[in-house]
């Protein structure tokens, strides 16, 4: 095993719905090495999500703990867990969630607006992206312009564009036709051989799930690890 | 902190209409507060300007009684006075009786009138030269002249009603006022003239509305006052000698209850404009729930998400707010219904500290929304 990037130990994550208890998540163990390309499985409601959210500190666990380089995100206040996602992690989402009042290019600079970076490096910063995910000649289009494979590429390209620690997944094929899908997981292939970028992704698609080192299965509420390459 | 300006601007533009429909409430709002803000602070300042060093002797019956020409002796003959004037009050038509053309036009002695007033206005040394030695001359203020495009050299031509007779007047000069006491929509002429032409004309002749007194110190104005109407108690045109504030009191108590009753219209305005803001920031709220999921999402912080909703609210509000002061700013020194209108920088802050405010209170609970929205909620289904 290599250098751990994050830890979730022992989390429950509990939803109560009246005086009803949903416990999503109990007791789960899950880490993830720095370089590491990791696919979660599991049936729809089994709380892929909800593992996804905790990791990439959008959402607390009830109980356990969460460590990312070591540190405690338990530790960290909302502002502070804000501007920690800021640095260090990229999401990409089933339904995109471009912004669509924003250009491919202004979206892509929205998380930029949280770095130093000056106006011009931020500018060339997002071009740069959407070049590494082969859109840089759309970068003036809005997302209703664009094609479903198009815009899921412009979210990874915001994702990636503060060059975050870890990048978080969720069903970034779901949406997508076969080729479309093909060609978003030979891209997020390449982040992770190329650049050592660190993914997590969940996925239904077995073939999917094939491309990454480590394929986890998430059932009931407990993980097990079902295939290593 | 930095803020997504672009976003800011996007959502103005693609909901411009809404905004719009938003701004432009809130100009009329703070214009109709500043309209009436106005007249209040016009009173105000106007009374607060009236000069402590002097009087006004008028007619016990009305303001609008005449007194005996003959007076002007006896008063100028007490030795606390230092020089007095005579205004009267002609009225008269110019062109027609259209609100256009209603303006004060009034005779008096020019070398008295200089001697009390020269303090208080500005105008040319030739100007007051040709008005006093030309008895068919007069001077008009800055906002008459403005207002009815008269030049200086032009002759114009005044009808008489309360005094009879036409008056064919050269204008000489146009004077600019020096304190918010004295308003600029006034014609000043010679009184000898107009009395001559109404006595040729059968009309009223030798009589006078008010005297103003020029006191050689203003501790002499009580005893002095008592002592004028004293005189006159026994005669058939009793007097009323009054400070300068007391005399500008009586235009303002004109106005009876209406500062109270603008005051109270202005508040329903206020109140019915933060009705149409809070409802545009809720519309957008609701309109931005998955984007703000998105900008947390992105590492956009509670304190970012909350001042990135108040300000597109204060925007639209404070923009507003400054057009609708700025809209009456015009409005400042016009005279209107014996008020001089004020429009003072304090007004200014007013006007929009207030659409300020209505930014703020509309603002305030969509963005504590989008500061305690919960992310996963947000940006977890397709919208
Ligand atoms: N806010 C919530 N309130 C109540 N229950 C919730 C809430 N969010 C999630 N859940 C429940 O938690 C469980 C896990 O949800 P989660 O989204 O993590 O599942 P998932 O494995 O990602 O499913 P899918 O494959 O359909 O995306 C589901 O049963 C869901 O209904
Ligand atoms: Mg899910």
């Amino acid at each position: 095993m290599g250098e751990a990037l994050f830890r979730l130990e022992s989390v429950d994550r509990v939803y109560r719905r009246g005086t009803e208890e949903l416990h999503v998540l109990q007791g789960l163990d899950f880490q993830v090495d720095k370089g590491e390309f990791v696919a979660l499985m599991g049936p729809s409601g089994s709380g892929k999500s909800t593992i996804l959210n905790i990791a990439g500190g959008l959402d607390r666990p009830d109980l356990g703990r969460v460590t990312f380089e070591g540190q405690d995100l338990g530790d960290l206040s909302e502002g502070d867990l804000a501007g920690w996602r800021a640095r260090n992690v990229g999401f990409i989402f089933q339904a995109y969630n471009l912004i669509p009042v924003l250009t491919a290019r202004h979206n892509v600079e929205l998380p930029l607006l949280l770095t130093p970076l000056g106006r011009r490096r931020r500018r060339e910063q997002a071009e740069l992206a959407l070049e590494v995910v082969g859109i840089g000649h759309r970068s003036g289009h809005y997302p209703k312009q664009m094609s479903g494979g198009e815009e899921q590429r412009v979210s990874i390209a915001r994702a990636i564009a503060t060059d975050p620690k870890l990048l978080l997944a969720d069903e970034p094929t779901g949406d997508l036709d076969a080729e479309n899908a093909a060609a978003i997981l030979d891209l997020l292939c390449r982040l992770n051989e190329e650049n050592g970028q660190t993914i997590v992704m969940v996925t239904h698609d077995p073939n999917a799930a094939d491309r990454a080192h480590r394929v986890m299965h998430l059932e009931k509420g407990v993980l097990v690890t079902e295939a290593t390459t | 902190m930095r803020f997504p300006l672009r976003l800011l601007i996007a959502h103005l533009m693609k909901n411009w209409f809404r905004s719009l429909l938003t701004l432009i409430s809130v100009f009329v709002a703070i214009a109709i507060f500043g309209f009436l803000r106005m007249f209040i602070v016009g009173m105000e300042t106007s009374l607060e300007a009236a000069a402590s060093n002097k009087l006004v002797t008028q007619s016990a019956i009305s303001l609008f009684s005449h007194l005996p020409m003959r007076l002007g002796q006896d008063i100028a003959d007490h030795q606390e006075v230092e020089s007095s004037c005579h205004w009267t009050w002609f009225g008269g038509i110019y062109i027609d009786t259209s609100p256009d053309h209603i303006w004060g036009r009034f005779g008096c002695d020019p070398d008295e009138f200089r001697a009390v007033y020269g303090d208080e206005i500005d105008l040319p040394e030739e100007a007051w030269q040709e008005w006093r030695t030309t008895k068919t001359t007069c001077i008009v203020g800055k906002n008459v002249a403005n207002r009815e495009k008269f030049k200086v050299g032009q002759t114009i031509t005044l009808e008489g009603d309360l005094f009879l007779g036409n008056l064919d007047l050269e204008i000489v000069g146009i004077y600019k006022s020096r304190t918010r006491a004295f308003d600029e929509d006034t014609l000043f002429m010679h009184w000898d003239y107009m009395n001559e032409v109404s006595k040729q004309n059968g009309g009223r002749h030798d009589r006078v509305s008010t005297w103003t007194i020029l006191l050689d110190d203003e501790k002499n104005g009580p005893t002095l006052s008592a002592r004028i109407d004293a005189a006159n108690e026994a005669s058939d045109h009793r007097t009323r000698t009054l400070n300068m504030r007391a005399f500008q009191s009586q235009f303002t108590s004109m106005w009876g209850n209406l500062p109270l009753f603008f005051t109270i219209i202005g508040t329903i305005v206020l109140v019915a404009c933060l009705m149409v803001t809070a409802n545009t920031m809720f519309l957008n709220a609701r309109d931005r729930v998955r984007e703000v999921g998105i900008l947390k999402t992105l590492g956009f912080g509670p304190k970012r998400v909350m001042m990135f909703t108040l300000v597109e609210s204060m925007i639209l509000c404070v923009v507003g707010g400054a057009l609708g002061v700025l809209a009456v700013a015009p409005m400042d020194g016009r005279s209107m219904m014996f008020v001089i209108a004020a429009v003072p920088p304090s007004t200014f802050v007013e006007g929009i500290a207030i659409a300020g405010l209505l930014g703020l209170l509309s603002g305030i609970a969509p963005a504590m929304m989008a500061m305690r929205l919960s992310i996963v909620e947000a940006v977890r289904k397709r919208a």
